[in-house]
Protein backbone atom coordinates (compact mmCIF):
# COMPACT_ATOMS: atom_id res chain seq x y z
CA UNK A 1 0.00 0.00 0.00
CA UNK A 2 0.92 3.52 -1.06
CA UNK A 3 0.29 6.75 0.58
CA UNK A 4 0.22 10.16 -1.46
CA UNK A 5 3.81 11.15 -1.73
CA UNK A 6 3.93 14.37 -4.40
CA UNK A 7 6.60 13.51 -6.34
CA UNK A 8 6.25 15.76 -8.75
CA UNK A 9 5.79 18.43 -6.46
CA UNK A 10 8.69 17.67 -4.44
CA UNK A 11 10.79 17.13 -7.78
CA UNK A 12 10.27 20.54 -8.78
CA UNK A 13 10.97 22.51 -5.43
CA UNK A 14 14.43 20.23 -5.63
CA UNK A 15 15.02 21.70 -9.03
CA UNK A 16 14.59 25.11 -7.55
CA UNK A 17 16.36 24.56 -4.59
CA UNK A 18 19.62 23.21 -7.01
CA UNK A 19 19.21 26.11 -8.81
CA UNK A 20 18.88 28.51 -6.03
CA UNK A 21 22.51 26.91 -4.56
CA UNK A 22 23.65 27.68 -8.21
CA UNK A 23 23.28 31.46 -7.56
CA UNK A 24 24.78 30.95 -4.34
CA UNK A 25 21.27 31.14 -2.68
CA UNK A 26 18.24 28.12 -1.25
CA UNK A 27 14.84 28.02 -1.06
CA UNK A 28 15.63 28.08 2.81
CA UNK A 29 16.58 31.49 1.78
CA UNK A 30 14.22 32.63 -0.66
CA UNK A 31 10.78 30.78 0.45
CA UNK A 32 10.51 29.91 3.59
CA UNK A 33 6.96 28.27 3.12
CA UNK A 34 8.34 26.12 -0.20
CA UNK A 35 11.28 25.18 2.10
CA UNK A 36 8.89 23.97 4.72
CA UNK A 37 7.31 22.00 2.18
CA UNK A 38 10.53 20.32 0.64
CA UNK A 39 11.67 19.24 4.01
CA UNK A 40 7.78 17.70 4.70
CA UNK A 41 8.53 15.54 0.98
CA UNK A 42 11.82 14.76 2.66
CA UNK A 43 10.81 13.40 5.53
CA UNK A 44 8.48 11.02 4.06
CA UNK A 45 11.61 9.75 1.47
CA UNK A 46 13.89 9.64 4.39
CA UNK A 47 11.02 7.52 6.29
CA UNK A 48 11.35 4.95 3.59
CA UNK A 49 14.85 5.11 3.21
CA UNK A 50 15.09 3.90 7.22
CA UNK A 51 12.18 1.57 6.62
CA UNK A 52 13.96 -0.24 3.85
CA UNK A 53 16.81 -0.81 6.54
CA UNK A 54 14.86 -2.07 8.70
CA UNK A 55 16.21 -5.39 8.98
CA UNK A 56 19.47 -3.24 9.95
CA UNK A 57 17.90 -1.31 12.81
CA UNK A 58 15.96 -4.18 14.03
CA UNK A 59 19.25 -6.71 14.32
CA UNK A 60 21.39 -3.63 15.80
CA UNK A 61 19.29 -2.79 18.27
CA UNK A 62 18.46 -6.56 19.33
CA UNK A 63 22.23 -7.04 19.90
CA UNK A 64 21.77 -4.59 22.20
CA UNK A 65 18.69 -5.76 24.20
CA UNK A 66 20.66 -9.34 23.90
CA UNK A 67 23.82 -7.54 26.05
CA UNK A 68 25.69 -8.85 22.77
CA UNK A 69 27.24 -4.94 22.41
CA UNK A 70 26.96 -2.30 24.57
CA UNK A 71 25.74 1.21 24.68
CA UNK A 72 28.38 2.94 23.17
CA UNK A 73 28.99 0.42 19.86
CA UNK A 74 25.25 1.03 19.71
CA UNK A 75 25.41 5.00 19.48
CA UNK A 76 28.69 4.47 16.98
CA UNK A 77 26.95 2.23 14.43
CA UNK A 78 23.60 3.47 14.83
CA UNK A 79 24.87 6.94 14.13
CA UNK A 80 26.72 5.82 11.32
CA UNK A 81 23.52 3.68 9.69
CA UNK A 82 21.63 7.06 9.89
CA UNK A 83 24.73 8.46 8.12
CA UNK A 84 24.48 6.09 4.95
CA UNK A 85 20.66 6.59 5.17
CA UNK A 86 21.08 10.24 4.49
CA UNK A 87 23.58 10.05 1.64
CA UNK A 88 20.92 7.32 -0.04
CA UNK A 89 18.24 10.19 0.20
CA UNK A 90 21.26 12.88 -0.96
CA UNK A 91 22.11 10.77 -4.08
CA UNK A 92 18.11 10.12 -4.58
CA UNK A 93 17.50 13.77 -4.50
CA UNK A 94 19.76 14.27 -7.09
CA UNK A 95 18.49 11.56 -9.39
CA UNK A 96 15.00 12.35 -10.13
CA UNK A 97 14.57 9.52 -12.56
CA UNK A 98 15.10 6.99 -9.47
CA UNK A 99 13.36 9.57 -7.00
CA UNK A 100 10.06 9.64 -9.10
CA UNK A 101 10.22 5.62 -8.86
CA UNK A 102 10.44 5.57 -5.23
CA UNK A 103 7.12 3.63 -3.67
CA UNK A 104 6.48 5.25 -0.43
CA UNK A 105 5.40 2.58 2.55
CA UNK A 106 2.43 3.30 4.45
CA UNK A 107 4.15 1.68 7.45
CA UNK A 108 7.12 3.47 7.09
CA UNK A 109 5.96 6.64 9.25
CA UNK A 110 5.05 4.37 12.18
CA UNK A 111 8.65 2.29 11.77
CA UNK A 112 10.52 5.50 11.36
CA UNK A 113 8.80 6.94 14.21
CA UNK A 114 10.53 4.62 16.35
CA UNK A 115 13.80 5.20 15.27
CA UNK A 116 13.50 8.73 16.00
CA UNK A 117 12.91 8.34 19.34
CA UNK A 118 16.44 6.21 19.36
CA UNK A 119 18.28 8.84 17.86
CA UNK A 120 16.54 11.29 21.08
CA UNK A 121 17.32 8.11 23.62
CA UNK A 122 20.99 8.06 22.16
CA UNK A 123 21.43 11.48 22.39
CA UNK A 124 19.98 11.72 25.84
CA UNK A 125 21.81 8.71 27.17
CA UNK A 126 24.21 10.13 29.82
CA UNK A 127 27.09 8.60 31.37
CA UNK A 128 27.62 7.21 35.00
CA UNK A 129 30.25 9.86 35.70
CA UNK A 130 27.47 12.57 35.25
CA UNK A 131 25.95 14.07 38.37
CA UNK A 132 22.47 12.79 39.25
CA UNK A 133 20.93 16.11 38.22
CA UNK A 134 22.20 16.69 34.88
CA UNK A 135 20.41 16.61 31.59
CA UNK A 136 19.99 13.06 29.68
CA UNK A 137 18.88 9.46 31.06
CA UNK A 138 20.87 6.72 32.32
CA UNK A 139 22.13 3.33 30.97
CA UNK A 140 19.05 1.88 32.91
CA UNK A 141 16.51 4.41 31.38
CA UNK A 142 17.91 3.72 28.66
CA UNK A 143 17.80 -0.33 28.30
CA UNK A 144 14.02 -0.17 29.57
CA UNK A 145 13.45 2.58 26.80
CA UNK A 146 15.46 0.33 24.33
CA UNK A 147 13.81 -2.80 25.14
CA UNK A 148 10.33 -1.27 25.10
CA UNK A 149 10.86 -0.07 21.90
CA UNK A 150 12.63 -2.92 20.37
CA UNK A 151 9.14 -5.02 20.98
CA UNK A 152 7.51 -2.87 18.94
CA UNK A 153 9.89 -2.54 16.21
CA UNK A 154 9.97 -6.33 16.10
CA UNK A 155 6.40 -6.04 14.32
CA UNK A 156 7.96 -5.23 11.22
CA UNK A 157 10.37 -7.67 10.96
CA UNK A 158 9.03 -9.95 9.02
CA UNK A 159 7.03 -7.23 6.05
CA UNK B 1 56.52 30.25 29.64
CA UNK B 2 56.09 30.61 25.81
CA UNK B 3 55.51 27.38 23.77
CA UNK B 4 53.98 25.94 20.53
CA UNK B 5 50.51 24.83 20.70
CA UNK B 6 50.33 21.15 21.08
CA UNK B 7 47.71 20.46 18.63
CA UNK B 8 47.84 23.15 16.13
CA UNK B 9 51.72 23.59 15.74
CA UNK B 10 51.43 26.25 13.21
CA UNK B 11 53.64 29.63 13.60
CA UNK B 12 50.73 31.13 14.08
CA UNK B 13 49.33 29.66 17.18
CA UNK B 14 50.86 30.33 20.27
CA UNK B 15 50.30 29.13 24.09
CA UNK B 16 51.79 31.69 26.80
CA UNK B 17 51.02 29.92 29.95
CA UNK B 18 51.59 32.68 32.65
CA UNK B 19 50.28 30.28 35.67
CA UNK B 20 48.73 27.06 36.31
CA UNK B 21 44.74 26.52 36.60
CA UNK B 22 43.80 26.59 40.12
CA UNK B 23 40.92 23.89 40.41
CA UNK B 24 41.27 22.15 37.49
CA UNK B 25 38.37 19.20 38.30
CA UNK B 26 35.79 22.35 37.23
CA UNK B 27 36.87 22.76 33.38
CA UNK B 28 35.19 26.55 33.73
CA UNK B 29 36.55 27.25 36.95
CA UNK B 30 38.76 29.63 34.71
CA UNK B 31 35.92 31.55 33.39
CA UNK B 32 36.18 32.77 37.48
CA UNK B 33 40.10 33.25 37.47
CA UNK B 34 40.69 36.18 35.50
CA UNK B 35 43.78 36.35 33.02
CA UNK B 36 45.94 33.37 35.17
CA UNK B 37 46.71 31.87 31.13
CA UNK B 38 46.82 34.03 28.45
CA UNK B 39 46.55 32.84 24.74
CA UNK B 40 48.61 34.38 22.53
CA UNK B 41 47.72 34.40 18.81
CA UNK B 42 49.22 36.12 15.93
CA UNK B 43 46.85 36.51 13.33
CA UNK B 44 47.43 36.23 9.11
CA UNK B 45 48.54 40.21 9.12
CA UNK B 46 51.40 39.90 11.30
CA UNK B 47 50.58 41.18 13.95
CA UNK B 48 50.41 39.58 17.66
CA UNK B 49 47.18 39.62 20.14
CA UNK B 50 46.80 38.29 23.19
CA UNK B 51 43.53 37.92 25.50
CA UNK B 52 43.06 36.19 28.87
CA UNK B 53 39.69 34.47 28.99
CA UNK B 54 36.88 36.52 30.84
CA UNK B 55 33.80 36.17 32.44
CA UNK B 56 31.30 35.59 29.40
CA UNK B 57 28.49 38.50 29.26
CA UNK B 58 25.43 36.35 29.11
CA UNK B 59 23.55 38.49 26.04
CA UNK B 60 21.60 36.54 23.75
CA UNK B 61 19.13 37.72 21.27
CA UNK B 62 15.74 36.14 22.71
CA UNK B 63 13.60 34.66 20.31
CA UNK B 64 15.59 36.19 16.87
CA UNK B 65 17.88 34.92 14.55
CA UNK B 66 21.01 36.41 13.98
CA UNK B 67 22.89 35.71 10.47
CA UNK B 68 26.46 36.41 10.68
CA UNK B 69 27.98 40.33 11.06
CA UNK B 70 26.40 41.67 7.91
CA UNK B 71 28.80 39.68 5.39
CA UNK B 72 32.35 40.94 7.47
CA UNK B 73 32.63 37.90 9.12
CA UNK B 74 36.52 37.78 8.48
CA UNK B 75 38.73 35.11 6.82
CA UNK B 76 35.88 33.35 5.17
CA UNK B 77 33.76 35.36 2.22
CA UNK B 78 32.74 32.35 0.65
CA UNK B 79 29.59 31.67 1.95
CA UNK B 80 27.08 29.22 1.74
CA UNK B 81 28.30 26.11 3.40
CA UNK B 82 31.96 25.36 1.56
CA UNK B 83 34.48 25.13 4.57
CA UNK B 84 36.73 27.25 5.91
CA UNK B 85 40.25 27.31 4.42
CA UNK B 86 41.88 25.10 6.71
CA UNK B 87 39.83 21.65 6.49
CA UNK B 88 43.16 19.48 7.16
CA UNK B 89 43.44 16.03 5.69
CA UNK B 90 40.46 14.65 5.92
CA UNK B 91 41.06 11.11 4.01
CA UNK B 92 43.18 9.52 6.73
CA UNK B 93 43.30 9.62 10.54
CA UNK B 94 41.38 13.06 11.12
CA UNK B 95 44.73 15.13 11.30
CA UNK B 96 45.12 18.66 11.11
CA UNK B 97 46.52 19.99 7.97
CA UNK B 98 50.24 21.14 9.32
CA UNK B 99 50.78 23.72 6.54
CA UNK B 100 46.49 25.31 7.37
CA UNK B 101 46.56 28.06 9.68
CA UNK B 102 44.46 28.08 13.01
CA UNK B 103 42.30 29.87 14.20
CA UNK B 104 41.94 31.38 10.80
CA UNK B 105 39.47 34.08 12.35
CA UNK B 106 41.71 35.31 14.18
CA UNK B 107 40.99 38.45 14.77
CA UNK B 108 38.60 41.17 12.71
CA UNK B 109 40.31 42.24 9.35
CA UNK B 110 37.93 44.99 8.19
CA UNK B 111 39.36 48.05 9.08
CA UNK B 112 37.09 50.36 7.50
CA UNK B 113 34.31 49.48 9.45
CA UNK B 114 33.60 51.47 12.29
CA UNK B 115 35.11 49.69 15.69
CA UNK B 116 31.62 50.71 17.41
CA UNK B 117 29.67 48.70 14.67
CA UNK B 118 31.60 46.06 14.31
CA UNK B 119 31.20 42.27 16.56
CA UNK B 120 34.01 40.71 17.27
CA UNK B 121 34.56 37.14 15.81
CA UNK B 122 37.42 34.75 17.21
CA UNK B 123 38.62 31.58 18.14
CA UNK B 124 40.73 31.03 21.04
CA UNK B 125 42.55 28.15 22.73
CA UNK B 126 43.31 27.26 26.07
CA UNK B 127 44.42 24.37 27.35
CA UNK B 128 43.78 23.57 31.02
CA UNK B 129 45.38 20.33 32.85
CA UNK B 130 45.78 18.67 29.61
CA UNK B 131 42.52 19.31 27.75
CA UNK B 132 41.57 21.88 24.96
CA UNK B 133 39.14 24.34 25.76
CA UNK B 134 38.05 26.66 22.65
CA UNK B 135 36.42 30.08 22.68
CA UNK B 136 34.51 30.86 20.28
CA UNK B 137 33.17 34.38 19.83
CA UNK B 138 30.58 35.16 17.65
CA UNK B 139 29.39 38.29 16.88
CA UNK B 140 30.14 38.76 20.84
CA UNK B 141 29.08 36.32 22.09
CA UNK B 142 31.52 33.68 23.60
CA UNK B 143 30.74 29.60 23.22
CA UNK B 144 32.68 27.20 25.03
CA UNK B 145 34.11 23.94 23.67
CA UNK B 146 35.61 21.39 25.93
CA UNK B 147 37.28 18.36 24.83
CA UNK B 148 35.45 16.20 27.51
CA UNK B 149 32.28 16.89 25.66
CA UNK B 150 33.74 16.98 22.24
CA UNK B 151 35.26 13.17 23.69
CA UNK B 152 31.78 12.12 24.15
CA UNK B 153 29.99 13.63 21.16
CA UNK B 154 33.00 11.78 19.21
CA UNK B 155 30.35 9.63 17.18
CA UNK B 156 29.29 12.89 15.02
CA UNK B 157 32.61 13.82 13.97
CA UNK B 158 31.92 12.50 10.64
CA UNK B 159 28.87 14.71 9.86
CA UNK B 160 31.21 17.82 10.18
CA UNK B 161 33.62 15.79 7.82
CA UNK B 162 36.08 14.65 10.60
CA UNK B 163 37.19 11.20 9.82
CA UNK B 164 37.12 9.05 12.98
CA UNK B 165 40.88 6.92 13.42
CA UNK B 166 41.62 3.69 12.00
CA UNK B 167 41.49 2.24 15.78
CA UNK B 168 37.81 3.66 16.84
CA UNK B 169 36.21 0.42 14.41
CA UNK B 170 33.69 -1.26 15.52
CA UNK B 171 35.42 -5.07 15.48
CA UNK B 172 38.29 -3.20 17.71
CA UNK B 173 35.73 -2.20 20.52
CA UNK B 174 34.00 -5.23 20.17
CA UNK B 175 37.48 -6.87 20.99
CA UNK B 176 37.58 -5.07 24.31
CA UNK B 177 36.80 -6.14 27.62
CA UNK B 178 33.62 -4.37 29.23
CA UNK B 179 35.68 -2.54 31.71
CA UNK B 180 38.40 -1.04 28.81
CA UNK B 181 35.08 0.05 26.82
CA UNK B 182 34.04 2.54 29.57
CA UNK B 183 37.53 3.99 29.15
CA UNK B 184 37.23 3.76 25.83
CA UNK B 185 36.51 7.09 24.50
CA UNK B 186 38.86 9.12 27.38
CA UNK B 187 41.89 6.70 25.96
CA UNK B 188 43.95 9.64 23.84
CA UNK B 189 45.90 6.40 22.77
CA UNK B 190 42.40 4.94 21.17
CA UNK B 191 41.15 8.41 20.17
CA UNK B 192 44.06 10.71 19.84
CA UNK B 193 44.15 14.60 21.17
CA UNK B 194 44.80 15.10 17.73
CA UNK B 195 41.12 13.95 16.15
CA UNK B 196 39.10 15.73 19.05
CA UNK B 197 41.04 18.79 18.09
CA UNK B 198 39.99 18.59 14.71
CA UNK B 199 36.52 17.90 15.40
CA UNK B 200 36.47 21.09 17.98
CA UNK B 201 37.57 23.12 15.52
CA UNK B 202 35.38 22.13 12.86
CA UNK B 203 32.87 23.14 15.62
CA UNK B 204 34.49 26.52 15.68
CA UNK B 205 34.59 27.38 12.34
CA UNK B 206 30.83 26.03 12.17
CA UNK B 207 30.20 28.55 14.67
CA UNK B 208 32.20 31.19 12.73
CA UNK B 209 30.79 30.81 9.03
CA UNK B 210 28.64 33.76 8.05
CA UNK B 211 25.74 31.82 6.89
CA UNK B 212 25.34 29.77 10.63
CA UNK B 213 22.32 31.33 12.29
CA UNK B 214 22.34 31.11 15.55
CA UNK B 215 18.90 31.04 17.46
CA UNK B 216 17.78 30.90 20.81
CA UNK B 217 16.34 27.55 21.40
CA UNK B 218 15.84 24.10 23.32
CA UNK B 219 17.30 21.05 23.24
CA UNK B 220 15.30 17.68 24.59
CA UNK B 221 11.56 19.06 24.23
CA UNK B 222 10.80 15.75 22.68
CA UNK B 223 12.25 14.12 25.39
CA UNK B 224 10.18 15.68 27.54
CA UNK B 225 7.09 14.64 26.00
CA UNK B 226 8.45 10.79 27.17
CA UNK B 227 8.99 11.62 30.84
CA UNK B 228 13.04 12.36 30.16
CA UNK B 229 13.96 15.85 31.31
CA UNK B 230 13.06 19.13 31.16
CA UNK B 231 14.31 20.58 28.08
CA UNK B 232 17.62 22.37 28.36
CA UNK B 233 17.41 26.13 27.63
CA UNK B 234 20.34 27.26 25.06
CA UNK B 235 21.73 28.40 21.77
CA UNK B 236 21.46 26.53 18.06
CA UNK B 237 24.05 27.28 15.62
CA UNK B 238 22.06 25.92 12.30
CA UNK B 239 23.73 25.99 9.13
CA UNK B 240 20.88 25.83 6.31
CA UNK B 241 23.38 24.57 3.95
CA UNK B 242 25.29 21.72 5.36
CA UNK B 243 22.22 20.83 7.80
CA UNK B 244 24.64 20.83 10.97
CA UNK B 245 23.34 22.27 14.27
CA UNK B 246 25.61 22.81 17.44
CA UNK B 247 23.66 23.18 20.43
CA UNK B 248 25.16 25.29 23.28
CA UNK B 249 23.56 25.09 26.65
CA UNK B 250 22.43 28.40 28.58
CA UNK B 251 24.36 27.38 31.68
CA UNK B 252 28.05 28.51 30.82
CA UNK B 253 27.13 28.90 27.24
CA UNK B 254 29.04 25.57 27.15
CA UNK B 255 29.30 23.15 23.63
CA UNK B 256 26.29 20.31 24.59
CA UNK B 257 26.12 18.51 21.13
CA UNK B 258 26.45 19.30 17.55
CA UNK B 259 25.26 16.84 14.81
CA UNK B 260 23.87 16.76 11.21
CA UNK B 261 20.01 17.29 11.18
CA UNK B 262 17.67 15.41 9.36
CA UNK B 263 14.74 16.80 7.18
CA UNK B 264 12.05 16.26 10.61
CA UNK B 265 14.44 17.81 12.66
CA UNK B 266 15.13 21.05 10.98
CA UNK B 267 10.90 20.95 10.83
CA UNK B 268 11.35 20.86 14.66
CA UNK B 269 14.00 23.38 14.69
CA UNK B 270 11.98 25.44 12.24
CA UNK B 271 8.73 25.10 14.32
CA UNK B 272 9.68 25.32 17.74
CA UNK B 273 13.76 26.13 18.03
CA UNK B 274 14.18 22.71 19.31
CA UNK B 275 16.00 19.53 18.60
CA UNK B 276 15.81 15.61 19.84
Amino acid sequence: MTQTFHKVRYIELLKKDQSLESKNSSLYKEDRIEYRELLSYGVILYNQIIYNRRHDYISLIEKYVTNEIDSLLLRLQFFQIQREDKKIKKDLEKNFERLSNVLIDSKSGEFSLLIADIFDACEALKSDSEPEEAYGITELQFRAFLEKNFLQMKKYSDK
Amino acid sequence: MRSRHPIYPQENVVVVNSSSISNQNDEFDFLESTTKEIILAKDTSGSFFAEGFTPPLPQRHGGRTTNGIGGSNPGNGSGGSSPAPSSGNLDGNCPSNPTSKFPYQLAPNNQNQNKNKKKKNSIEVKIVNGQIILRVTRDDMPFFINEMTARKKIYHAPDFDVALPDNLDLEYVKSLSTKDRLKYLSDPGILPQECVGEYMKKLGQHLLDPTTEIKVGTLGGNGATKGWNEPIPGTHAFNPGTGNDVFFADDGFKFHTGMNLNDGQRIDLEDNNNIL
